[in-house]
C-alpha cells in the first residue's frame, strides 16, 4: 500500500483507483457508520481519495500505515461533513462488534492483512470496560468532544478525561504488536 | 515548556487529541506545543494516533455504489495532476480540503436523475410503441377474422340455398303427377341449357337453367307461351355471376291448362310486357 501511495504522490491517478479498489469498502463502512446518511458518505467518499491524491506527497510513513492515515483521513472529512449539517444531530449508536463479527465482510480485494487487522482492533476494543468504550466510541464515530460526552453521559468532565486515557492505554497495548509489525512491513 | 515525562496530564491531552475530543483552542495550543518539539508529548501524539488510524477498521464494511468509482475516475482525470506538495500538518489532522473538490454527487446528482427520467422515459416509450404495434397486429388480425367469418357465413347461406333448392327438386321429382321440361339452347345461344320441374300438384315450377351471364343492363325473362301461342311473362329470373339460376314460380292455374311451351329471352332489366329479344333456350311441354 506504501507503493501506491508512492505512484500516487508522483501523479499516477491508477495508483489512487487501485487504492480504491482494496479499500473503498472500509472507507465507506466507517463514512456511512459516522454519518447514517449514504447520499452523504458517497460524497465524502469522493472527497476522501480526491483528497488522498492531492495530499500522497505529504503521507509519512513513520506517523502510521497508510490505511490508518486514510481511515483519519475518512473520519475527520465524515465528522466535518456531519458538523456541517445545518441541523446535524450526532449519531451516538454503539458498535456492535459481535454482529460485525460474525458477518465477517472481508471482501476478495480485502487483503488478510487488513482482515486480521480489523478482527484485532475489534476485539481490542471488546477488552474495554463499557464506560470506557463508550466515551472512545462517543469521541471517534460521533465527533464529540470531551465537554460535550461529559454533557451527554451527565459525568464529570474529569471522569470522562479518565476512561479516555485509561480506555486508549489499553487499546495502545492491545495494538502494539500489531503497529510494529506493520511497520515492519512498511 | 517541554514536558520532562508522561503524566496522566499528558496522557489525557493526547488521547483527547488523537480521538478528536479536545475543544478548539485546546487542540490548536497543543500543536503549537508539538511543533516546539516536547519529545515526551510527541511520543505520546504517535501512538495514540496509530490506535485511533486502526479504530475506523472496527466500522462494518460496506460496499460503495459502483457508480461512485467512475465518478471517482473522472475526477482524477479533471484533476489532471497531483497540486505541488504543500507541507503537510499533523498526519493525523489532515489539510483542509483542496480547493477543486467540489461535491461530485452534488453535481453529478441533476443529471443522474435526468438521465434516469430519460431512460425511464426513452423505456416506457419503447413499451408503448411495443404495445401499440402489437395492438394494431391483433386488430388486423381481427378484420382478417372477420372477414373469414363473413366469407362463412355468406357460404354457408349460399350452401343452405343449394339445398333448398335440391329438396325442393327432389321433392318435385318424387311427387306423383310431376313433369320435365327439357329447355334447349336457340341460335343465339346453342349452349345454354335448362329445365322446367313442373309440380302439378301444387301448380310450380322450378326452373333452372345455365345461361351466359347477362350484358350489363339486360336480365332474363321467362315466358309461358300458350297453346293460342301468346307470350305471358311469368317474371324475370335472376343468375348469379356465372348465369346459374334457379327460380320458382307459381302457375296460374287457367294459365297451366293451356301452357304449350316455356321460353326465356333477354330484356331490358325490369323485363317486358312482351318479349322483344331473341330467345334463349325453349321447351315444349310434352
Amino acid at each position: 500500500m506504501e507503493e501506491i501511495i508512492r505512484r500516487a504522490a508522483q501523479g499516477d491517478a491508477s495508483a489512487i483507483a487501485a487504492l480504491y479498489d482494496s479499500t473503498s469498502r472500509l472507507v465507506f463502512g466507517l463514512i456511512v457508520h459516522i454519518l447514517g446518511d449514504r447520499f452523504a458518505a458517497e460524497e465524502v467518499l469522493l472527497d476522501v481519495y480526491t483528497q488522498v491524491w492531492c495530499q500522497a506527497s505529504s503521507y509519512e510513513q513513520q506517523r502510521g500505515t497508510p490505511l490508518s492515515w486514510l481511515m483519519t483521513m475518512a473520519r475527520t472529512r465524515a465528522i466535518d461533513r456531519m458538523r456541517s449539517g445545518k441541523q446535524y444531530q450526532q449519531r451516538k449508536e454503539p458498535l456492535d462488534l459481535a454482529v460485525h463479527q460474525k458477518s465477517g465482510e472481508v471482501g476478495p480485494e480485502e487483503a488478510a492483512a487488513i482482515s486480521e487487522r480489523r478482527t484485532l482492533v475489534r476485539s481490542a476494543l471488546e477488552t474495554l470496560s463499557p464506560p470506557q468504550r463508550e466515551v472512545i466510541e462517543l469521541a471517534y464515530y460521533s465527533g464529540l468532544s470531551h465537554s460535550e460526552i461529559a454533557a451527554h453521559l451527565g459525568q464529570p468532565l474529569g471522569t470522562v478525561k479518565t476512561r479516555a486515557r485509561l480506555g486508549m492505554m489499553k487499546l495502545c497495548e492491545m495494538l502494539r504488536p500489531l503497529g510494529r509489525e506493520q511497520k515492519a512491513r512498511g | 515548556m517541554n514536558h520532562n515525562q508522561t503524566t496522566e496530564e499528558t496522557q489525557e491531552r493526547a488521547t483527547l487529541y488523537a480521538l478528536g475530543a479536545l475543544s478548539q483552542h485546546e487542540a490548536r495550543a497543543f500543536e503549537v506545543h508539538l511543533r516546539e518539539g516536547c519529545p515526551v508529548c510527541q511520543a505520546e501524539i504517535s501512538q495514540y494516533e496509530s490506535v485511533t488510524g486502526e479504530l475506523g477498521l472496527a466500522a462494518p464494511a460496506v460496499p460503495p455504489p459502483a457508480y461512485l468509482r467512475e465518478l471517482l475516475v473522472a475526477r482524477l482525470e479533471r484533476e489532471a495532476a497531483p497540486p505541488a506538495t504543500a507541507p503537510a500538518g499533523a498526519s493525523g489532522t489532515p489539510l483542509p480540503t483542496p480547493v477543486r473538490a467540489p461535491s461530485s454527487v452534488r453535481l453529478y446528482l441533476p443529471w443522474a436523475v435526468a438521465a434516469c427520467f430519460a431512460a425511464l422515459f426513452a423505456f416506457s416509450y419503447r413499451s408503448i410503441r411495443q404495445i401499440g404495434q402489437e395492438i394494431a397486429r391483433q386488430q388486423e388480425r381481427l378484420v382478417a377474422l372477420q372477414s373469414e367469418g363473413e366469407q362463412l357465413k355468406t357460404t354457408l347461406t349460399q350452401e343452405r340455398m343449394r339445398v333448398q333448392q335440391l329438396d325442393q327438386v327432389r321433392s318435385v321429382l318424387t311427387s306423383p303427377g310431376s313433369r320435365v321440361v327439357l329447355l334447349a339452347g336457340q341460335g343465339s345461344a346453342p349452349s345454354a341449357s335448362g329445365a322446367v320441374l313442373w309440380d302439378t300438384h301444387r301448380n310450380r315450377w322450378l326452373v333452372t337453367a345455365s345461361l351466359p351471364p347477362p350484358p350489363v343492363g339486360k336480365a332474363y325473362q321467362l315466358w309461358f307461351i300458350t297453346t293460342a301461342q301468346a307470350k305471358i311473362s311469368a317474371g324475370v329470373i335472376r343468375t348469379d355471376v356465372t348465369g346459374q339460376s334457379f327460380t320458382i314460380i307459381d302457375v296460374p292455374s287457367d294459365v297451366s291448362k293451356q301452357v304449350a311451351a316455356a321460353a326465356i329471352t333477354l330484356e331490358p332489366e325490369g323485363g317486358s310486357e312482351q318479349p322483344t329479344m331473341p330467345i334463349y333456350v325453349l321447351g315444349r311441354v310434352g
